[in-house]
């Protein structure tokens, strides 16, 4: 199995095989040192225990004593086993503690094999010994503890052969065939020691070759455990900046929601369904519930009129499927009280990314106040054309009566003026009558006309001067009157003054201007230029005696002119020559004002 | 290898340690080899005794100290001597039996060992008396008569003290017992003397006698 990033280096990994295979062998050269240390305790108590069972005593006759082996296994078992349980214990794993082990533990079975009294099975233990020795896996250890074996038997039978083989002349080399049979254990225990290192070696390539995978496995993970710290900082990086939007999505969250709450109007998004999407606490309060309770629910949950219900739900599927806004200028709806309340609405599709639609944002106003008003206003408009109606019979009719009022007056002068010979009396009835008529025909005109503040001044004038020409007999052939009135309407308190200047100035002229018959014109008109409006009366008669002054004529129409255009704020002036000519100034705005 | 003031030491323990075994060793072997005093048997057998010798067999008499340590290899190796004579020899054991010694003194374990095997007459021996007329002097002690009364072999049957094994004594006597030439008619004797040396055979116990 191939890991990124492991370095395979071979000679790196002999170099760590011998390491552990060495540290390998160490161990087991010190657990068996330590292994021998107790064993080789143990066998010199087992020992001196044998030496005590067996022969503890030995006798010469009727006398006894402590037999020699007991000694022997006391001090010369001791004398072998001291050193190598001390090697062992304080050099474990040294070759030269194996060596002395070796030779010590070959010592000790010779002379166990006395102790026990020559019997034959403590020979086993040379041979049980080679096998212990074997335990360290050390081909070497059971060299000399073969030597000591073949140096023992050899010895002997140089030295005390009879020992070895009971007969005084054994053959010399007999040592031999016991040193063979060593050998022989030898060979196999050798082999099993072979064996042995070779599974040490094999544990050891795969304990290197596991190190090497787990060193490339750990650097592995290190890497990607740095990365993964990495990201996790980057992560939380992100968490925390995705906590902070998330609170000021929060906040913007509540703040809109707590803008759409506050708007009195409905707003709302529907879904195709006609569910409620998105609501805000005005729609809620009308239809007596709360927002999360109104999410989900269509009109239908809440609003009891069907037909209501049926329109909604038409125009929201209209704008849904058109994509196109509806204005709805007025509706009712019928909230959770059962009152109807006035809205106007607007729809909007709310048009996802592929350009469909499948829910609708609208918003509604509540305008049942100013229907209220515009009903309450339509009402007293009517209450105040009523009143107009009513304000304007009554003035038409306070019109009539003045002007029928003036009418008596004109007759009770006409029928008084009939017993009065004296001509320069008639002639003064005859112009009171004109000018209390002038002053009617103006009510007259009043009333008959549509606009009872003004009157159309040209039509008055031409009643006026009409009138005049027939209460002084004026025919039309001998006197032609000739009127040029723009097209103005004056307000009563201009007329009346107007109307009484032109009685006087056209009544002055038709009565003195063109004696004897003569012939001649009267000419009227009244126009208006920039400074206001300019009336002027003007004939081709004789013209005004010499040395006439308007200003200071004392006859009472003079006087009635001079203080009708100072009433009118106006100045007059007139001309003497072809006939006479007054023109009289005043201002518009004056006669507004003073409207 | 570096050679260090520590290895020398350990070097030279080592060599005093092995000088001290093999010295205590060959003290050891030298005693474990150190044949017990020869006898000196009658060539005839003598007419003194009261065992009877066979007539029609070899006659073999092994002079015992029932508490020696070092016959327990003796006993063992007439044990398989018998087996191996086939019924061609009488033995008799005589363990020792000092005089004012309890009885039972030598009912050890040697003679119950010996008493058990086929073919073996254990004895008691009051006083060593047989002893002196065989002339033994150490415990092992055997002694082969034929059946004519004529000494065909005498000496120890272990080939060292207390110890078991192949032994040139027991091939003698066997080989004798098949009426074969033996490569020896004298061994040497490892076991206790069963004597104490100032009593001649009568010695007295420098203890007393436990049992």
């Amino acid at each position: 199995m191939n890991h990124p990033g492991i370095n395979f280096d071979e000679s790196k990994k002999k170099r760590r095989v011998a390491e552990i295979f060495d540290a390998h062998q160490l161990l087991v050269h010190r657990r068996t040192d330590r292994m021998f240390a107790v064993l080789m305790a143990l066998q010199w108590l087992a020992g001196v225990a044998a030496s005590l069972w067996v022969s503890p005593k030995s006798w010469a006759g009727t006398t006894s004593y402590t037999h020699p082996h007991v000694w022997a296994a006391l001090f010369l078992g001791g004398a072998i086993s001291v050193l190598p349980i001390l090697l062992a214990m304080t050099r474990p794993g040294h070759l030269s503690t194996r060596y002395t082990v070796a030779v010590g533990q070959m010592l000790m079975g010779a002379l166990l094999i006395h102790l026990t009294g020559g019997r034959i099975e403590t020979h086993f233990h040379v041979f049980g010994s080679l096998a212990f020795l074997s335990f360290y896996r050390d081909w070497r250890v059971l060299i000399p503890a073969t030597i000591v074996v073949a140096a023992d038997h050899l010895l002997r039978g140089i030295f005390w052969p009879q020992s070895v083989y009971g007969v005084l002349t054994a053959s010399e080399w007999r040592w031999l065939e016991h040193a063979g049979w060593v050998i022989f254990e030898d060979t196999f225990l050798l082999i099993a020691i072979r064996h042995s290192i070779g599974e040490m070696w094999g544990i050891a390539e795969r304990t290197a070759e596991i190190e090497s995978l787990n060193e490339g496995l750990e650097a592995h993970v290190a890497n990607r455990t740095e990365q993964l710290v990495a990201a996790n900082r980057e992560l939380e990086k992100e968490v925390a900046e995705r906590a902070l939007a998330e609170t000021e999505l929060a906040a913007q969250r509540a703040f809109l929601r707590q803008v759409i709450d506050l708007n009195p109007s409905f707003i709302f998004a529907k879904d195709r369904e006609g569910r409620f999407t998105l609501v805000n606490q005005a729609i809620a309060d009308a239809y007596g519930t709360t927002v999360d309770g109104l999410l989900g629910k269509t009109d239908a949950d809440f609003n009891p009129n069907v037909a209501e219900v049926e329109c909604f739900r038409r125009d929201d599927l209209e704008v849904i499927n058109t994509l196109k806004e509806k204005f709805i200028p007025e509706e009712v709806v019928t909230d959770a009280g059962g009152r109807v309340r006035w809205l106007q609405t607007i729809k909007r599709p709310i048009v996802s990314a592929d350009g469909a639609a499948n829910h609708m944002l609208g918003v509604a106003t509540d305008i049942t106040a100013r229907k209220q008003m515009e009903e309450a206003l339509q009402q007293a408009l009517e209450q105040i054309k009523t009143a107009l109606h009513e304000k304007e019979v009554l003035l038409k009719e306070i019109h009539h009566r003045v002007k029928n009022n003036m009418q008596v007056i004109t007759s009770l002068l006409s029928l008084q003026s009939k017993s009065i010979s004296d001509e320069q009396a008639l002639a003064v009835f005859q112009d009171s009558q004109n000018r209390v008529k002038s002053m009617a025909l103006i009510h007259e005109t009043l009333y008959q006309s549509k606009d009872l503040s003004r009157i159309n001044f040209a039509e008055y004038l031409e009643k006026l001067v009409a009138h005049v020409s027939r209460s002084y007999r004026i025919r039309p052939e001998a006197v032609k009157v000739n009127i040029h009135v723009d097209q103005v309407s004056l307000p009563i308190d201009t007329a009346v003054p107007c109307g009484l200047i032109i009685n006087e100035l056209a009544s002055n002229s038709l009565k003195y201007a063109f004696p004897a018959d003569a012939r001649g014109e009267l000419n009227i008109s009244f126009a208006r230029d920039d400074a206001g409006y300019v009336l002027r009366v003007s004939d081709t008669g004789v013209g005004l005696p010499e040395g006439f002054d308007p200003e200071r004529g004392k006859s009472l129409g003079m006087k009635l002119v001079r203080m009708l255009t100072g009433q009118l704020s106006g100045e007059l002036a007139h001309h003497n020559g072809v006939g006479t000519t007054f023109e009289i100034r005043f201002p518009e705005e004056r006669q507004e004002v003073r409207a | 290898m570096r050679i260090t003031k520590g290895r020398c030491i350990l070097a030279l323990v080592c060599v005093g340690w092995v000088s001290v075994i093999g010295t205590g060793l060959g003290l050891l072997w030298n005693y474990e080899n150190a044949p017990g005093e020869a006898a000196t048997p009658p060539a005839v057998w003598p007419g003194a005794t009261r065992i009877q010798l066979a007539k029609d067999r070899a006659t073999l008499v092994m002079l015992v100290h029932p508490h020696c340590p070092c016959s327990r290899a003796s006993i063992g190796e007439l044990d398989r001597l018998m087996a191996q004579a086939q019924g061609r020899v009488t033995a008799y054991a005589l363990f020792l039996k000092p005089p004012d010694f309890p009885d039972n003194w030598e009912q050890t374990d040697l003679w119950q060992h010996a008493a058990s095997i086929p073919g073996v007459v254990a004895i008691v021996d009051e006083d060593g008396v047989e002893a002196q007329r065989f002339s033994a002097r150490t415990s092992g002690q055997t002694l082969l008569y034929s059946p004519e009364g004529q000494l065909l072999f005498s000496g120890g049957i272990t080939a060292s003290r207390g110890h078991s094994g192949d032994n040139a004594g027991r091939s003698a006597i066997v080989a004798l017992l098949q009426n074969e030439k033996a490569e020896a008619t004298k061994t040497f004797v490892y076991g206790c003397p069963l004597f104490a040396p100032d009593s001649q055979c009568r010695g007295t116990s420098d203890e007393p006698p436990r049992h």
